[in-house]
């Protein structure tokens, strides 16, 4: 079992974040020391991906796992996405705050990758009042965020009904712009996750929920 | 009251600092008339001080300025560090309105601690949480607190 947070924000690409990676992995250890369960994150910086920066060397410094993803923004909220190459980020103008979300789940799945609506429960920027006016391509989608540390409780309640109504399945992210909120939610997969491909593929094929066994 | 200074042996990475605040209408206005700072349209437009104005802005209730909550915030550190620590930065998102009566946590927490030139220096995250579970305001600070 692996417990990854899919959903940070960083100082190196976020414009609103206040943490380093280096923060992120810190505060990971002293999580871990108290008995939370965290083992990696996912940079889902906003509307920006960098293929060329590499987290691997300082997360093996800690003994945990930082991959990178991004977080774009559609025309049914803001989505995460996984498993994005070069091809995508020249196909797609990433700062567009418009993007269609049936376009983007296409590509992605052209390139073997994945999106998830991030906070789905959440006014304007999450997907429920999309669905509630019909402009959702439901069956594009198979997972969304029902566990987002930036939501309150009604906004996640309103997300996992969401899953349960259509039965997706979840995730959980904290998205965390600041040290402290790293690991506060998390998603729990089955399979042994190392890199961007194999998170895809669990994204896609296992068995995972989110998590919220994470209290302070 | 003066406080006895914190010394930055006497800080441990994930220590929280807390204290909380009731933002009431009347305090609200206090610093209204205290600050000078704002703009005239948004002290005049209500949004400040009454429901109505706040609606028109498309808001359920009268919010605070958000330099009220950035003072807040601040309050909450230079207590902590006073009388003869210093304030290095301080940097904060606005990410939710406050609304008038909210019943506010305020939060600073050491997420590192490290000696730069002899300094002892300290970082911290640091949030005002509503009782509704949200953090309308997140950012971090770094102080200096003696050594000795």
């Amino acid at each position: 079992m692996i417990y990854l947070d899919l959903h940070a924000h960083s100082t190196d690409a976020s414009d609103d974040a206040g943490a380093t990676v280096e923060g992120y992995l810190k505060w990971c250890m002293v999580r871990k020391n108290k008995g939370h369960n965290i083992d990696g994150f996912v940079l889902t910086e906003h509307r920006s991906f960098d293929h060329k920066i590499s987290y691997d060397s300082i997360a093996d410094k800690y003994g945990l796992l930082v991959l990178k993803g991004a977080e774009l923004e559609t025309d049914i909220g803001h989505m995460l996405v996984y498993g994005l190459d070069k091809k995508f980020v020249n196909h797609f103008d990433l700062s567009d705050v418009h993007l269609s979300h049936a376009d983007l789940i296409n590509a992605l799945n052209d390139i073997g990758g994945f999106a998830v609506p991030a906070h789905a429960g959440r006014p304007s920027i999450g997907m429920s009042e999309y669905i509630d006016n019909n402009l959702v391509e439901i069956e594009k989608i198979i997972a969304v965020e029902a566990l987002n540390g930036g939501s309150n409780n009604e906004e996640n309640a309103r997300a996992q009904l969401i899953a349960d109504k259509y039965n997706f399945k979840t995730v959980g992210g904290s998205d965390a712009h600041f040290v402290s909120s790293i690991g506060k939610c998390v998603t729990l997969f089955k399979s042994v996750i190392k890199n961007e491909e194999d998170l895809v593929n669990a994204l896609k094929n296992d068995d995972y929920s989110a998590y919220a066994g994470q209290n302070d | 009251m003066v406080n006895k200074q914190l010394l930055f042996s006497d800080i441990e990475l994930g220590q929280e600092f807390s204290d909380t605040y009731i933002a009431s209408a009347e305090k609200v206005q206090q610093f209204l008339d205290a600050n000078r700072t704002l703009e005239r349209t948004e002290i005049e437009d209500g949004r400040f001080t009454s429901k109505e104005g706040a609606s028109t802005l498309g808001l359920e209730k009268p919010i605070l300025p958000g330099v009220m909550s950035m003072s807040i915030i601040s309050k909450l550190i230079t207590d902590i560090i006073a009388p003869n620590g210093k304030l290095h930065k301080l940097d904060a998102s606005f990410r939710r309105p406050v609304f008038h009566n909210d019943s506010l946590s305020l939060s600073a927490l050491v997420v590192d601690t490290v000696i730069e030139e002899d300094k002892g220096i300290i970082k911290l995250d640091v949030a005002l949480e509503n009782d509704r579970g949200e953090k309308p305001l997140q950012g971090t600070a770094v102080v200096e607190l003696p050594i000795k």
